[in-house]
């Protein structure tokens, strides 16, 4: 039986209570506050259970207060420390030119020297890598390949927008200089679809195609390769590297093709963010307009072929999009691209 | 240090990214004990909160050019540490009863070491706590994110990852099952 107009709809009990918990909470709008009120002025029972929710909140609130052990500070700051200047202080990519305080801006002198000769290997190594990924497409992902910026770097949350910067502008720049610009920030990104993915910085919410692109280094592609194969038990694994145009699998196949659930994948990558890790993660992105094709004709081949076990087979031409195709039809999974670079020489 | 003169945690992070490593010291410092009591009764003991609690400043630190200032800089440190307790608590072996939770560690806090604490204190203290720890994992969770971390429901919808709706119904039902808990002390405390 519908309500009468102009009278609210009648409540279960459990509706009540859950009112009077969220009136707590100051959680309600003005209607529902009044209705709350009125029942904590009228019946015995609500203002009883308002009273006893109320005592329960003081004594949580009362409980004493566990302070860090002392030196708690000394040692984050001496973990953190100990990160530079491989780690960064300020994830590049993601400020550039216009961002004065980024990593060209006060905090980038320190590195200027060091970027500087990381990024020219970066540079050669992008090229070097951009000819063996043609047919796929992989190498536009247009973070610097340079290990002192982008080693857990900070999160890549949009399609890249610009190309990789040349040598020379970046030499002749200083702190003028520009690098690619990724954005949204993880703090204007609400972490609320994926809280795994969060943790590295990824907004999942606005981008359900579920793609990643890891980019890692290893002493050599194969190793590392092998060394995801070995660690990762619970995921799909499928060499989808420079071999694709071939048929076959060729020595320089750096590229893996990773299908598993998030929190399956977010692990394989939490086993590599460890120090002595023989694969370290350079950078992770969502670049999906450069993988389009792949997600659209590739993946649903690629996830068969690892299955089954069967050589990948070449692709003439990228097939056309549709992400939110691609996006339904599997939402629990994720699919990682895990592309596995040299060293650069010491 | 006369507190109109100390700098906001903004500042801080600038200084930070600026390469001044005194400057995130003092962000740690600023927030360390609120993340870690928040931290201790999230993951139920003393050990993994100060795990987790490190390696959220550090996760902090290396995305510190993603933190914008848009929202309070212990909001957005709350969020990467509440996901590293998540992400360790999801590889843990699946909980099973209080008993398997309590062999991998799970114990209630320990409030006794608080010497400024009378014994009636300390003794309630220690039932709360024992409380708060035989609840579900997702009871105590919202728990902690609404009474101990005071965040709203949206700030927690948003860190569970489930409606507002939810959020509501679950917090009302964890604190019918922390009230029956402890219905000595809030029978008293109402009285």
């Amino acid at each position: 039986m519908s309500p009468e107009p102009g009278r609210p709809e009648p409540m279960t009990e459990l509706e009540r209570e859950e009112l009077i918990s969220a009136y707590l909470d100051d959680e309600l709008s003005a209607d529902e506050r009044a209705r709350v009120e009125q029942w904590i002025a009228d019946d015995s029972q609500a203002r009883a259970l308002f009273d006893e929710l109320r005592a329960l909140r003081a004594s949580l609130q009362s409980l004493p207060r566990l302070d860090a052990p002392s030196g708690f500070a000394e040692r984050v700051v001496q973990r953190v420390g100990q990160m530079t200047p491989t780690e960064p202080v300020r994830p590049a990519a993601t400020d550039g030119v216009n961002d004065p305080q980024g990593w060209f801006g006060p905090a980038g002198r320190m590195w200027r020297p060091l970027a500087w000769a990381s990024m020219a290997t970066a540079v050669a190594l992008l090229i070097a890598f951009m000819s063996n990924q043609r047919e796929a497409q992989i190498a536009r992902v247009p973070q610097p390949l340079d290990d002192s910026v982008v080693r857990r770097q900070a999160p890549i949350l949009a399609p890249p927008v610009e190309p990789v910067p040349d040598v020379g502008a970046f030499r002749a720049g200083g702190e003028n200089a520009s690098l690619p610009t990724s954005a949204p920030a993880l703090e204007s990104a609400p972490m609320q679809a994926d809280s795994d993915l969060s943790t590295f910085g990824f907004q999942v919410e606005e981008r359900p195609q579920e793609l990643l692109v890891v980019r890692g280094r290893a002493a050599t592609p194969q190793a590392g390769l092998a060394f995801l194969r070995d660690v990762s038990a619970d995921v799909r694994l499928q060499v989808v590297g420079s071999d694709m145009a071939a048929g076959e699998r060729q020595p320089d196949a750096n590229t893996l093709l990773v299908t598993g659930t998030k929190a399956q994948v977010q692990d394989l990558l939490d086993r590599l963010d460890v120090a002595d890790s023989p694969v370290q993660v350079i950078d992770v992105s969502n670049s999906h307009s450069d993988l389009a094709f792949r997600k659209q004709g590739r993946a649903s081949e690629l996830q068969r072929d690892a299955e089954t076990g069967r050589p990948m087979q070449s692709s003439a031409s990228p097939r056309s999009l549709d992400e939110s195709q691609s996006a339904k039809a599997a939402p629990e999974q994720l699919r990682a691209l895990f592309i596995v670079e040299s060293e650069p020489p010491k | 240090m006369c507190p109109l003169t100390d700098p906001s945690d903004f500042d801080l992070v600038e200084q930070t990214l600026s390469g001044d490593a005194e400057a995130f010291g003092l962000l740690v410092r600023r927030h360390q004990d609120r993340l870690y009591h928040g931290l201790v009764h999230l993951c139920g003991s003393s050990e993994d909160a100060l795990d987790v609690a490190q390696d959220a400043f550090v996760q902090a630190y290396t995305k510190l050019s993603a933190f914008r200032g848009h929202s309070a800089f212990y909001t957005w440190l709350y969020r990467i540490a509440f996901n590293l307790s998540m992400t360790r608590r999801r590889r843990a072996r699946p909980q099973t009863s209080l008993d398997a939770r309590r062999a991998e560690g799970f114990e209630a806090v320990d409030a006794q070491a608080d010497p400024t604490l009378g014994l009636v204190q300390q003794d309630r203290a220690a039932q709360v706590n024992a409380a708060l720890a035989s609840l579900s994992e997702e009871h105590r969770q919202v728990l902690v994110l609404r009474e101990i971390e005071e965040c709203d429901y949206e700030t927690i919808a948003g860190l569970l990852d489930v409606p507002l709706g939810t959020v509501r119904s679950r917090l009302h039902r964890a604190r019918l099952e922390l009230k029956e808990r402890l219905r000595e002390v809030v029978e008293e405390d109402v009285a």
